[in-house]
């Protein structure tokens, strides 16, 4: 798809008639956040890694990271992520990056059917957006083609039901892509809307995405998590179609998993995490961890609820709406722990 | 990946030009050009003005640097001096004016009070900012990287600060101003103006102009001599203010201009008739004749033996090929960007010989410091390749001599091939990076070229690209072109000389040598000297198609359509590939022809959806046009009643013997001003500490109305749509 017109001058990815998209391979660029700035490498194989990747793990323990744009790491540098930061804590430990952005769970499943099965590994790892559950359809809009400022429409391979069948839909994955319309102003009402907050709490003029970083005000949270998940409420209810089809391909990734440990990870927004607030989509994974043996439900709220609130609150970035370098650290402490708890490494 | 390009011995400077034409960014590495880039190639706005966020991005990357590696960066305009000249030329014509008062008001609101500001901002940065007054960022972009140890510098522009000209005098490491000429007597504003009057964009449409003269007959140069301008022997000139309206309005020219010459502006929809022909030709015979005054003047009074030249009037290549043949110099060197994008490079080139009291940087392994002026990105095979198969082009995949071969081949066939291969070229032309090939030898390519792939004036010529080693044999000069701004004429035993034919389409199209596509109708050609050393894959090319063909010259036209930035990445590429009549692509080792694609693809991708404007509003519009007015009733009606004179002097008589060149003010000046105390906006105090048009008592009464303006600026927010705007297309940004 193309960047949006405040990225890179290189275009992220290529098409792939599998999974829809891929990283360019052995790529370099610089990625120009405005308040962190920060340089990402693809490998050879077309993911977000400093290496490329081998077959053979030699001895290593080996982790394959499936996941979206919170797993392949966008906002951060490779090695600020959390698979990097758990590769480095753990000695003879490798954990391959196979995490790609604006993908949906259908996609990430398919990632390791076609290709992350084919390397070794002991332990699997599915982390990802709540958010996801909106992608798992047969098209994606995307945020915005490079030159024209419009939404692009990408069509991606993804699940159905068919008489009770979990068939693959889309493939090999079609080329066309269509325009829907323009982007407002790049970020739309939600910044306006703060702007206005801003004001109306006796600011003047100055930052309005710093004070929405730093005020832990409950306004800024609301509106920092409505920009980010706003598809949040489907997890409150489990007979919802949508975590139907859902379950159905967390469930195809455990049956393909040969045994191995699966850890879910799912990443719900910034309230959650600021107020240790618990939502409806606990009891869902527990559901799944209950169910099998092999998945273990890492629970990302329940992890920092005892770190202090104004940690929780800057794990999450205003501007690129995905874990902060902070965000990274404490989700790396809680995938260690969880690791060393369940006696996995 | 942290940066990992970043040793800390090394000195990284960053120079920037924004908020006036084409905005540009480029990074020195130990005095070494690392990247440089205009922001249009990015934004896809033709000479965007913008802060150029997406250039200094590149930039960083290309070293893999972060801001934080930075020895410094610096602007290439000292806006508080600029803002005197500003002033200056209102109070001159107050109590007209208050309509441009407030347009240019909002614009130093928005930006050119704040530029430390936006830096850091936009950046994330805090270490040390400069700014270079704008003429001395032209001088050091023409003088360190020429071949000279010793020159003279001559800068021509719109203006800059109040300078619209300046002789410089290099040395080693050192640059110096000689003299000054100064606002509003401008050669660049005087060819925006009529750039204007003939129909063209003005800050884009000169090269038009100069490329229409060809066309025409002398007859207005006296019409203009008598009536516009002076010119002194020396080359110095002064501007009849009587015909121009730059002073009071948002326009170049008035009523009296268009009963000059008998009649208002083409509309830009009307045929070009010969009128503008006519006066496209002298406009360009009365510029040739004042820049030929200019360089012997600076001969005389720098004595040495080479010149270096930039400045906007420098990409008139007419004249430079004049400059080479009639003037005193044994030499010239010319910045390829010697427009206002080529002003960030100076200005860093400058700081890093001045503040860091750095020697000139020796030629690494025989390859000048600008080489082949290639700054701009590169993308790889698997970027290129990744393109085409995200869009499903059928392509084959070839390298080295293959590669050249083929290419040759489809030119030799009468293929129209766009070429795209290594480092972006930084400055206006394409040099064979981004450019579209064809055969010259084709007594039809120049029409077809403007009409079917750039969609563009039929009457605009072609440029050739000749192996350096072969430009004797075609042209009457075989002088170095590397960067396209030479002009020479075809070779006589080429030339064919056809009965007089009015119409310019049947013109274009009467054969007048035997590489009539890049023979312009007076027989000149606008060179390109290709050295293998700097490009070796283009080179490769033509000496291919050389030994296929006898001819070792191809068409060389930029790579984009009308109106559209030249390309720069391979997405660029084949949208502009699918929506032309381009026969073959080759984009870095991937060849695609037009025959093997479905035709509708990237249809859908039209170029007309890329050029509409942006449209942005200022958010703080009203409130500002509010204050503007205000400022204007309030503050500069009274200063206007309390000063005695202004420094601009608006008579105007033809006298020819006294130079309207000015000394250098000042024996202390400085042309370097470090701003990390302005980490904010600018204070009243430190904006007159650079002035110098008022003695210390003429300039207490104007610290009123900057208290104000200041007060205004602080009020409001940076506005994005304001930093991010595009250029005027009917006035020269001077303000
Ligand atoms: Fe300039």
């Amino acid at each position: 798809m193309q960047d949006t017109w405040t990225n890179s001058h290189r275009t992220d990815t290529t098409y792939h008639p599998l999974i829809g998209w891929l990283y360019v391979p052995n790529q370099f660029k610089r990625m120009p956040d405005p308040t962190q700035p920060y340089y990402i490498r693809t490998n050879n194989q077309g993911f977000r890694s400093n290496f490329d990747f081998n077959k053979e793990s030699q001895g290593k323990k080996r982790i394959i990271f499936l996941g979206d744009s919170f797993t392949a790491g966008d906002g951060v540098a490779n090695e600020g992520r959390f698979s990097d930061l758990v590769m480095d804590s753990i000695e003879n430990l490798e954990c391959y990056n196979f995490g790609l952005t604006a993908s949906g769970t259908d996609q990430q499943v398919l990632i390791y059917e076609h290709i992350a099965k084919q390397f070794d590994h002991d332990i699997i790892f599915l982390g990802f957006s709540l958010h996801d559950i909106t992608r798992l359809g047969p098209e994606l809009t995307w945020r915005a083609h490079r030159v024209r400022h419009e939404f692009v429409v990408l069509p991606k391979p993804y699940f159905y039901e068919n008489a009770g069948e979990l068939k693959v839909g889309n493939i090999p994955a079609p080329r066309h892509r269509t325009l829907r319309g323009p982007v407002q102003n790049n970020t739309g009402g939600v910044i306006n809307l703060a702007k206005r907050l801003y004001e109306l709490s006796g600011h003047s003029s100055g930052d309005v995405g710093r004070w929405m970083r730093e005020s832990q005000s409950y306004f800024s949270e609301v509106l920092l998590s409505y920009r980010t998940f706003s598809e949040y409420g489907r997890y409150y209810n489990k007979t919802d179609k949508n975590w139907h089809l859902m379950e159905r391909i967390i469930k195809r990734l455990v049956e393909d998993s040969d045994n191995k440990p699966i850890i879910l990870f799912p990443i719900p927004e910034v309230r959650a995490l600021s107020s240790a607030f618990r939502g409806e989509y606990q009891s869902l994974f527990e559901r799944l961890q209950n169910e099998f043996e092999n998945v273990i439900f890492l629970d990302i709220a329940e992890y920092v609820k005892d770190y202090p609130r104004r940690d929780r609150h800057n794990m999450m970035s205003v501007s690129t709406l995905h874990f902060t370098k902070l965000g990274n650290i404490i989700a790396s402490n809680a995938i260690r722990q969880c690791l060393i708890n369940n006696g996995l490494v | 990946m942290n940066s990992k390009g970043a040793d800390n011995k090394d000195v990284f400077l960053l120079g920037i030009s924004a908020f006036f034409h084409d905005s540009a960014s480029a990074l020195i590495k130990n005095g070494k050009i690392a990247a440089a880039s205009q922001e249009e190639r990015f934004s896809r706005v033709k000479n965007d003005s913008s802060f150029p966020s997406s250039a200094i991005n590149y930039c960083l990357e290309e070293e893999r640097i972060d801001v934080s590696d930075l020895n410094a960066i610096v602007y290439y305009d000292n806006p508080y001096r600029t803002l005197e000249r500003i002033i200056s030329s209102h109070l001159t014509v107050a109590p007209e004016g208050s309509n441009l008062w407030k347009n240019v008001i909002e614009e130093w609101v928005n930006t050119k009070l704040r530029i430390p500001e936006i830096i850091r901002r936009s950046l994330n940065y805090d270490g040390d900012i400069y700014f270079v007054e704008h003429h001395i960022s032209h001088a050091a972009s023409a003088f360190f990287p020429s071949p000279f140890n010793d020159a003279a510098i001559l800068t021509i522009d719109g203006v800059g600060e109040w300078a619209t000209s300046c002789i410089c005098h290099g040395h080693h490491n050192t640059i110096e101003i000689v003299k000054q000429l100064e606002y509003p007597d401008s050669l660049g504003l005087l060819y925006s103006a009529f750039t204007y009057f003939c129909g063209f964009k003005v800050n884009d449409g000169e090269y038009k102009l100069m490329g229409l003269a060809p066309y025409g007959r002398p007859v207005y140069v006296d019409t203009i001599k008598d009536n516009l301008i002076d010119i002194k022997d020396d080359g110095s000139i002064k501007l009849n203010m009587k015909f121009f309206g730059y002073m009071k309005d948002l326009s170049m020219i008035n009523a009296s201009f268009d009963e000059l010459f008998g009649g208002g502006p083409r509309k830009r929809e009307n045929p070009i008739t010969q009128r503008e022909m006519d006066i496209a030709r002298s406009i360009q015979a009365v510029t040739e004749e004042i820049v030929l005054k200019m360089a012997n003047y600076a001969h005389d009074v720098v004595g040495s033996k080479y010149l270096c030249l930039a400045g906007g009037v420098a990409l008139n290549c007419v004249a430079n090929g004049r400059l080479l043949r009639e003037s005193k110099f044994e030499d010239i060197w010319i910045q390829p960007a010697a427009g206002d994008a080529g002003g960030a490079l100076g200005a860093a080139l400058y700081l890093y010989h001045t503040l860091f009291d750095a020697q000139r940087v020796p030629d690494d392994q025989g390859i000048p410091l600008q080489a082949g002026s290639y700054f701009g990105p590169r993308y790889s095979d698997d970027e290129a390749k990744s393109c085409l198969d995200t869009y499903g082009f059928k392509y084959e995949r070839v390298n080295g001599e293959e590669r050249s071969k083929i290419l040759a081949k489809a030119l030799a066939a009468g293929k129209v091939v766009g070429h795209f291969s290594g480092r972006m070229e930084f400055g206006p032309r394409a040099l064979g990076s981004r450019s579209i090939l064809g055969d010259p030898r084709d007594e039809m390519m120049q029409s077809k070229l403007n009409l079917k792939i750039k969609f563009r004036e039929s009457f605009r010529p072609f440029a050739p690209t000749v192996l350096i080693e072969d430009a004797g044999e075609y042209f009457d000069s075989s002088h170095e072109s590397p960067y396209m701004l030479l002009i020479a004429n075809v070779r006589q035993d080429r030339c064919l000389y056809p009965h007089g034919e009015t119409d310019v389409i049947k013109r274009v199209n009467q054969k007048r040598s035997d590489i009539p596509a890049v023979t312009h109708v007076d027989y000149s050609a606008r060179i390109q000297t290709i050295d293998r050393r700097f490009n070796p894959v283009y080179y490769d090319i033509i000496k291919r198609f050389k030994e296929l063909t006898g001819c070792s010259v191809v068409v060389n036209t930029s790579f984009n359509v009308r109106d559209e930035p030249i390309v720069c990445q391979p997405y660029d590429a084949v949208r502009c590939f699918m929506n032309t009549d381009m026969d073959v692509l080759a984009i870095e080792d991937f060849i695609v022809y037009k025959s093997d694609q479905d035709p509708l693809l990237l249809k859908e991708d039209t170029m007309e959806t890329y050029l509409k404007a942006d449209g942005a509003e200022s958010k703080n519009g009203r409130k500002i046009g509010k204050a503007s007015t205000r400022l204007f009733s309030k503050h500069l009606l009274k200063i206007k009643q309390n000063i005695d004179e202004s420094p601009i002097d608006l008579s105007f008589e033809h006298n020819s013997t006294q130079s309207n060149w000015r000394d250098n003010r000042n024996e202390q000046y400085h042309w370097l001003f470090n701003f990390n105390g302005s980490n904010k906006s600018a204070e009243v105090e430190e904006i007159l500490s650079f002035w110098d048009h008022y003695d210390s008592n003429d300039r207490e009464i104007f610290k009123p109305l900057l208290k104000s303006l200041i007060k205004l600026e602080k009020s409001v927010d940076i506005d994005r749509a304001l930093t991010h705007r595009r250029v005027s297309e009917e006035m020269y940004v001077m303000f």
